[in-house]
């Protein structure tokens, strides 16, 4: 794992070198004359410095917290007694709440592993875990050639000719969001020497239609802490959530970039992980001079995630995607799928990219194979092998088109429109802007899951209302790959829209 | 139980219609036992048609009690049709009947009016000649042809009912039909055709989603069958069986050339029935069948998830038959 230090060294060397000499660093964004920005609320604030710090040590998981939940029936007296047991944090405890799951503050220099294993043991609790993180799952790209072999693959095209696009289907892209107004609110941000207070253009993606594109809804804590970023829309300051919401139902038979699945159906953004430009975003808030850990760009909370997935399926969404995951196991991710799968939601979740370092089990995509109505979902490339960076295991269920540079070159990636990455990329400048779309070749079992969730999409608006019975179908018309039945690398096949939409007759 | 209960009712049709024809007389030959009167309606206190003579043969009609419906071959007046008590007749198979005895002249009660031409065969005293043997009408060979309309439940309830809304497949058809052959052997070759429409689903854990993709469903049987008809009268049992080719057809919109299906398979049918003559050349016919081919299937569609493998299924056909 590659050490923070060195980086924010060479980011601190950087804005030094661009205060020191004008012009060698060109800000992508016009300094602003409004100085609008709030500074967080106190005790968030700590929690918040206390995260970044975390961050920028690389841990897996959030310090000074613990999640909690209690098995039925538990009294409030005995679940504060239950929190005693965990050593208080300076400022006194907090907890939080998330549906059922209590979100708790501790000794930030208690081991929240060591306390977690400690509250677990108590009868009244029926697990306890620390706030792991998780990352987003793609592996960008330069930009090249834009050919969707990936929808050829699927046969989305003929698909399209039984349902076209899911109209109107509610399809929640939990993620680090999509930019859903065109804005150009004020940041405070640090040039390398000062701080500069910021308009950063935002812009709507011209691939998506506005109208199938709900407010979105913000889960991030990074973003809540701060009651400026808090109240403001939900945008996209990464890049990953845009992508993979194009390819779930980016705007189709519009002259325009490219086609996305459910190209008919409705985007509820749901923005639980946060880019490096969010953190700065907040460092800036705070009057924290430096920059933030560009190994910290798509770090998603499980406290986050799962009220993001809580509250897309208290929303309506009937798919949801989670192109994410991290090593944790975490039962309180398998809570939360179960809760969106008992609301009707399918959910659809990406199986990792690490096999070759070392192939570790990812969650949630662990817990999928437990659950019906959630799949764990595996890439393949261009010529539908397994792609090289994607996790195997017995707890894969299906493969989908999530490219492989290595099968195809730049042309065996999965192409969708996106934000012009060099805008916002940590090293190109201080000021970043993510107003510009291109062809955005990306890559990873993020790029293959919301295949999955396009074609759930589509599924259910065919009359497959039920999120078990729609994991069935995937299955069940899934074309096998590598051994028959099922096997650790595709699971059960790859994807067959077209096949699935079509069903069942009396004999075939 | 509820998929046996078609073959009870089968079996009991099959032991009714069995017992019907022993107990039955119509068409039935008879002999005049002993010298007895025969009436224009059952009753003895009415002046007699004729004295029959002991052996005349009788074709019996119908049944009152003790009374026989008969015709008979009046030697004056030719076939003639009356009532006798049952005890002066020794009923007989009609195909079995030999050929009877030289009857002795009837004792006249009634004697033709002075001067009336004699009938033929008759002689000079107005005695009785020997009737030549000859054969019933209803015994003869035959041909007709014959529509059909039928209902038949599908064996594979579930995958229909999930596709095409119903269990039950209503067909039309129609055939020939060769009768008499030997004894009451006849053989018949039938067609039908049934269409249906419905719409592509999917099934999980029994429950089906369906998923508005229009589907259509042909099935076209054509039925040899031998049968046996048990009796002559105008009410007709009968037993039948043989094989069936069967051509069953799925398209469906959005379907590749080899996705649609078209099998043809052999399976087999068995009938029974209860044949009613309206006229002499026209025939009213009703029977419960039974009909079963393999190898269609059970191996993919809602038929797989069902697991069901069989086409066809128990059925009731009623047919309008032309011909004697």
């Amino acid at each position: 794992m590659t050490r923070s230090v060195p980086r924010f060294l060479l980011y601190a060397i950087a804005g030094v070198a661009a205060a020191t000499w004008p012009g060698s660093v060109r800000p992508l964004a016009q300094p602003a004359t409004d100085p609008a920005v709030m500074a967080p609320a106190d005790p968030d604030r700590a929690r918040g410095l206390a995260l970044l710090r975390a961050l920028a040590d690389d841990l897996d998981h959030v310090p000074g917290e613990v999640l909690v939940k209690f098995r039925a029936g538990v009294e409030a007296s005995v679940q504060a007694a239950v929190f005693g047991l965990a050593p208080a944090p300076d400022k006194g405890r907090r907890v939080r709440w998330v549906g059922e799951l209590a979100v708790v503050s501790i000794d930030s220099v208690a081991r929240p592993i060591a306390v977690a294993a400690r509250l677990a043991r108590e009868p009244e609790v029926e697990y306890a875990q620390p706030n792991y993180l998780a990352r987003i799952r793609a592996t960008p790209n330069d930009p090249g050639f834009s050919l969707q072999w990936n929808l050829n693959a699927i046969e989305a095209s003929r698909a399209w000719d039984i349902n076209a696009g899911a109209a109107d289907v509610l399809v929640a892209v939990v993620d680090s969001g999509v930019t859903t107004q065109t804005l150009a609110p004020t940041y405070r941000l640090w040039n390398g020497a000062r701080f500069e207070l910021v308009s950063i253009p935002y812009r709507v993606n011209p691939d998506l239609d506005p109208a199938r594109m709900l407010p979105g809804i913000e889960t991030s804590s990074i973003r809540l802490f701060n009651p400026a970023l808090a109240t403001q829309p939900v945008f996209d300051s990464q890049g990953h959530g845009t992508h993979v919401a194009g390819t779930v139902l980016q705007a189709t038979n519009n002259t325009l970039g490219f086609a996305g699945v459910a190209y008919a159906a409705r985007l509820l953004p749901v923005k639980s992980c946060v880019s490096f430009w969010d953190i700065q975003f907040y460092l800036g808030a705070l009057g924290e001079p430096g920059f933030a850990n560009p190994e910290l760009d798509g770090a998603c909370i499980t406290s986050d995630v799962i009220a993001g997935v809580r509250a897309a399926a208290d929303a309506g969404a009937r798919v949801i995607n989670l192109s994410l995951g991290g090593p944790g196991p975490s039962p309180a991710y398998a809570d939360a799928v179960r809760y969106a799968v008992e609301r009707g939601a399918f959910v659809a979740i990406a199986m990792g990219n690490e096999y070759e370092d070392g192939n570790p089990t990812s969650y949630p995509a662990a817990y999928a194979p437990d659950i019906d109505g959630a799949m764990s979902v595996g890439a393949v490339g261009r010529s539908l092998r397994r792609a090289y960076y994607s996790n195997t295991g017995a707890h894969l269920e299906i493969a989908a088109p999530g490219g492989d540079v290595r099968d195809g070159g730049l042309q065996g990636v999965v192409y969708q429109t996106g934000l012009f990455e060099p805008d916002f990329d940590p090293g190109s400048g201080f000021f970043p802007r993510f107003d510009r779309y291109v062809d955005s070749p990306k890559q990873g079992t993020s790029m293959a899951a919301p295949h999955v969730a396009g074609l759930a999409a589509l599924i259910y608006s065919q009359g497959i209302t039920s999120p078990a019975a729609i994991e069935a179908a995937i299955k069940q018309f899934a074309r096998d790959l590598g051994n028959p039945g099922h096997d650790p690398e595709h699971g059960v096949g790859v994807i067959d829209a077209r096949a699935t939409l079509r069903g069942l007759g009396v004999a075939r | 139980m509820i998929r046996r209960l078609p073959v009870v009712v089968l079996v009991a049709l099959l032991a009714a219609s069995t017992s019907a024809a022993a107990q039955q007389v119509f068409g039935a030959a008879g002999l005049v036992s002993a010298e007895a009167p025969i009436y224009l309606l059952p009753d003895a206190t009415r002046t007699p048609l004729r004295i029959l003579p002991p052996g005349l043969p009788l074709t019996l009609l119908d049944r009152k009690g003790d009374w026989l419906q008969a015709t008979f071959e009046d030697p004056q007046l030719g076939r003639r049709t009356g009532w006798i008590e049952s005890r002066f007749v020794r009923v007989r198979d009609a195909e079995s009947q030999p050929t009877p005895p030289p009857a002795p002249p009837p004792t006249t009660a009634t004697r033709p009016p002075v001067g009336a031409p004699r009938p033929p065969g008759t002689g000079a005293g107005g005695q009785t000649r020997p009737a030549p043997r000859r054969r019933t009408a209803d015994a003869r060979p035959g041909i007709r042809l014959f529509g059909t309309f039928a209902a038949d439940g599908m064996t594979a309830s579930e995958s229909f009912d999930a596709v095409t809304g119903s269990a039950t497949v209503r067909s039309y058809g129609g055939g020939v039909q060769f009768t008499n052959l030997w004894r009451g052997l006849f053989v018949e070759g039938a067609i039908e055709r049934s269409r249906i429409d419905g719409e592509r689903v999917f099934v999980f854990r029994d429950e089906v989603f369906p998923l508005g993709i229009p589907v259509e469903i042909t099935q076209t049987p054509i039925d040899a069958v031998v049968g046996w008809r048990a009796g002559f009268g105008r009410l007709v049992p009968y037993v039948a069986g043989g094989a069936t080719w069967f051509r069953y057809e799925e398209t469906s919109d959005f379907a590749d050339e080899d996705e649609d299906v078209d099998e043809r398979k052999i399976g087999f049918v068995v009938r029974a029935g209860l044949e009613v003559s309206v006229t002499r050349w026209v025939h009213l016919r009703g029977d419960l069948r039974y009909r079963q081919v393999n190898d269609v299937l059970g191996t993919a569609g809602a038929s797989a998830a069902f697991e069901e493998d069989r086409l066809g299924g128990f059925g009731a056909a009623v047919a309008v038959l032309i011909g004697r």
